[in-house]
């Protein structure tokens, strides 16, 4: 009887704060202005803050109200997704990718568009969200450009360094994340092209990634007559498991690292690895990532090639969440949602890094500025183009002729 | 004049009669005390539930969304809650339940997306979380070791099953069952009756059966339960199969509301879960003090919480933080509270 009343005094407490939830619930509602909440599972990263400073400056000047969330896991996102509705948001830009089709769903459910700014959602999850009205689609470096960023990067080092025996840290290759994937095979199916060169007795990158997805880089599968693996690494848990199997790969000969992710903090445990081991020395570290001030001091350790997105990376979401929200929704010719490609910038040097800095930051202003998001919000498909496909020297040319 | 010589003035009966009435007035006390402390965590809910609506509805939150975010956090935690009640009351400990709701899942989805079925996704989910559950208590037993150090070995084992089965089967770092098969399960009534439906099983297996009494039993005297011929073994493998039940739900609960699973599937759900007991007033070292729906209680004070602070914090790591000091001064102040009333065990 005791304990029934205690199981009963629960219920009824439960039932007033549901009640007074339902009674109250008709005095929320949406407000006026555009409100744009960002899903992300990254907030310290120097690409993070690039991109919370440049959506905070254009939500300034363009006058539209923007917040962050980090989540951590898929349902996470759909609460933090269902906890903006409740305060009115119009558009969620997905950073986070934990579970899109439930994202997208949540957020259709409560009539607000969604904006994958940094990743595509696979082929099959496409499929499933092309025709859905709330889904604006996504803009970000595809497959191919993320082959191509691999490619690139090991033609790099042979042609302009010299290079012949790599270490590589493959990221999330074992977790069979898409754009490492690309990476990793962009850079072997570079080694490939040279005839005494297979890796596990394939050479193209049609071949080269079934044997990569979900299983890593096996070096002692690389057969060469030209170039050495000497170690792979991947996982992003930087602790001293990596640094031994760095430090060997080095002393091996390997001291051309080439890093699909996170190459700041490769670079950073290479260089403390040459201060405190003499017989290691030219070292050099490439990578893709991002286009920020981090990477710009990783030039002065041994940092030499970097690759990546910059701070108005995020015009085109912008673009796309302002015109949908004005009613001029940009979408392909057949009404589905868009899945567009962007460009990677590509330094060589800190005194390439630090002028694409200087062209794209919160205090000279950016690149992509509000004057150039006008030009864009509610224009055509092929007009938008221009804005993804544009490299550093187009983007610059788009941000002089509509600042003239 | 003084005190002492006022009693020594009085007759034996009279000094009889004074110290009776000071006994019962210090047992009043305490029985008030510990009505007090017995329902902090229940004014505890209804505040943070208070201070959820007041701030939501001053700062122009749609509360009906709200409540539906609320009931959806509140789930999974309170599932595998109140599930581990059972553990928790009969003295043990699990720490892999997280883990193992993780594989549950995967191997439910994976199922899934060989079959179509949805009872087979909820039937794989139950099987194989008590399977998992079950196990720890098995191996403990086998190895004669607290069940809590095998819980942590086998929160790292299961972990590295479930990074196997999304690099073997998954794509693109996750297994993503296909929305279709659990669609029509995804809405606030599907969860409220799942939540129900358990909780009242689970409280009546507690409160009103031979179960409940010997698990409360067992975790508050163990030697005692071993003396009037309680099988500690037998009811600790039991509490763990049931615990997987609940487990088992929250895992199919999950593949409803998420149903793209990857690494970070659930992955808060294990620590929540710890402090949704401790915020609902469950007692730690288990025993007679044991409360079933403490679980429930705390999984909807930490929604609460949650939404409450995402309303003026947005990251999950400041909640996260912010969880874990709670966590400490509600312990500590338990703690205080029932120092005194509490026998060494």
């Amino acid at each position: 009887m005791k304990n029934m009343k205690k199981v009963l005094s629960v219920i009824l407490a439960f039932t007033l704060i549901l009640a007074m939830g339902v009674i109250f619930a008709s005095c929320g509602g949406k407000k006026g202005d555009t409100k744009i909440g960002v899903l992300r599972e990254d907030d310290s990263s120097g690409e993070a803050k690039a991109w919370e400073e440049y959506l905070k400056k254009m939500g300034e000047e363009l006058g539209f109200t923007v917040d962050f969330t980090t989540t951590a896991s898929s349902s996470e996102e759909v609460s933090a997704i269902n906890t903006y509705a409740s305060k009115g948001y119009d558009v969620i830009f997905l950073f986070s990718d934990d579970d899109i089709i439930a994202a997208v769903d949540a957020a259709s459910s409560n009539k607000m568009y969604v904006v994958c700014p940094t990743g595509h959602p696979t082929a099959a999850q496409y499929e499933q969200l092309k025709n859905n009205e709330y889904f604006l689609g996504s803009v970000a470096p595809t497959s191919d450009t993320e082959y191509e960023a691999g490619y690139a990067m090991a033609k790099y080092f042979v042609e302009q360094k010299g290079q012949s025996a790599f270490t590589i840290f493959g990221g999330a290759t074992l977790y069979g994340a898409d754009m490492h994937v690309q990476r990793l095979a962009g850079m072997l199916a570079y080694f490939c092209e040279d005839a005494g060169t297979s890796y596990d007795g394939v050479k193209t990158r049609e071949e080269l990634i079934p044997k990569l997805i979900g299983k890593s880089l096996d070096p002692s599968k690389f057969v060469s007559t030209k170039y050495r693996i000497t170690g792979y690494m991947d996982g992003f848990a930087f602790d001293d498991a990596f640094s031994t199997k760095l430090t060997n790969s080095l002393e091996a000969g390997g001291v051309c690292v080439l890093s699909v992710g996170a190459g700041d903090t490769v670079a950073k445990i290479a260089y403390g690895i040459t201060q405190a081991n003499s017989k290691v020395t030219g070292v050099m570290v490439g990578g893709v990532d991002a286009i920020t001030e981090d990477y710009a001091s990783a030039f002065d350790t041994v940092y030499a090639y970097d690759c990546g997105k910059f701070a108005s990376a995020m015009a085109p979401a912008v673009v796309m969440a302002l015109s949908a929200v004005n009613g001029n929704k940009i979408v392909n010719s057949d009404g589905t949602a868009l899945r567009l490609g962007m460009n990677y910038w590509v330094a060589t040097s800190k005194a390439d890094l630090q002028s694409m800095l200087a062209s794209d930051n919160k205090t000279d202003g950016y690149c992509y500025n509000s004057a150039v998001i006008n030009h864009f919000v509610g224009n055509t498909l092929d007009e938008f183009k221009k804005l993804c496909d544009a490299d550093y020297d187009a983007a610059k040319a788009l941000h002089d002729e509509y600042n003239k | 004049m003084s005190e002492e010589k006022v009693i020594n003035t009085l007759s034996a009966p009279d000094a009889e009669a004074i110290a009776e009435k000071e006994t019962a007035a210090r047992m009043k006390k305490a029985l008030i005390a510990q009505n007090i402390v017995k329902y902090i965590p229940l004014g505890a809910c209804a505040v943070l539930g208070l201070l959820y609506v007041i701030c939501a509805l001053i700062e122009g939150y749609d509360l009906a969304i709200g409540f539906k975010v609320i009931i959806s956090n509140a789930t999974l935690v309170a599932l595998v809650a109140t599930g581990a009640t059972f553990i928790f009351s009969a003295g043990s400990f699990d720490l892999s339940l997280g883990s193992n709701m993780l594989v549950s899942a995967l191997v439910g989805g994976l199922v899934g997306i060989k079959t179509g079925s949805l009872f087979l996704v909820i039937l794989t989910c139950l099987v194989v979380a008590i399977s998992l559950s079950v196990l720890n208590s098995v191996l403990a037993s086998l190895f004669n070791l607290p069940v809590f150090i095998m819980t942590i070995v086998m929160m790292n084992v299961y972990g590295a099953i479930a990074t196997l089965l999304i690099t073997t089967f998954g794509t693109n770092a996750a297994v993503p069952v296909p929305p279709s098969i659990v669609n029509s399960l995804n809405n606030t009534g599907f969860r409220i009756a799942l939540l129900v439906g358990f909780e009242v099983l689970c409280c009546f297996l507690f409160y009103f059966t031979k179960l409940g009494r010997k698990q409360k039993f067992l975790g508050g005297n163990p030697l005692c339960a071993d003396l009037t011929g309680i099988n500690a073994k037998k009811l600790t493998i039991l509490s763990f199969a049931l615990a997987g039940i609940g487990i088992g739900l929250a895992s199919f609960a999950m593949i409803v509301q998420t149903p793209t699973l990857s690494a970070s599937s659930g992955s808060s759900v294990g620590m929540n879960m710890l402090i949704a007991l401790v915020f609902g007033g469950m007692n730690m070292n288990g025993g007679p003090r044991s409360k079933m729906y403490a679980a429930m209680l705390g999984a909807f004070s930490m929604a609460f919480l949650d939404s409450f602070m995402n309303i003026y914090v947005t990251g999950s790591w400041y909640l996260q933080i912010v969880k874990g000091i709670l966590f400490v001064v509600v312990v500590f102040l338990f703690s205080i509270a029932n120092r005194p009333k509490m026998l060494e065990r």
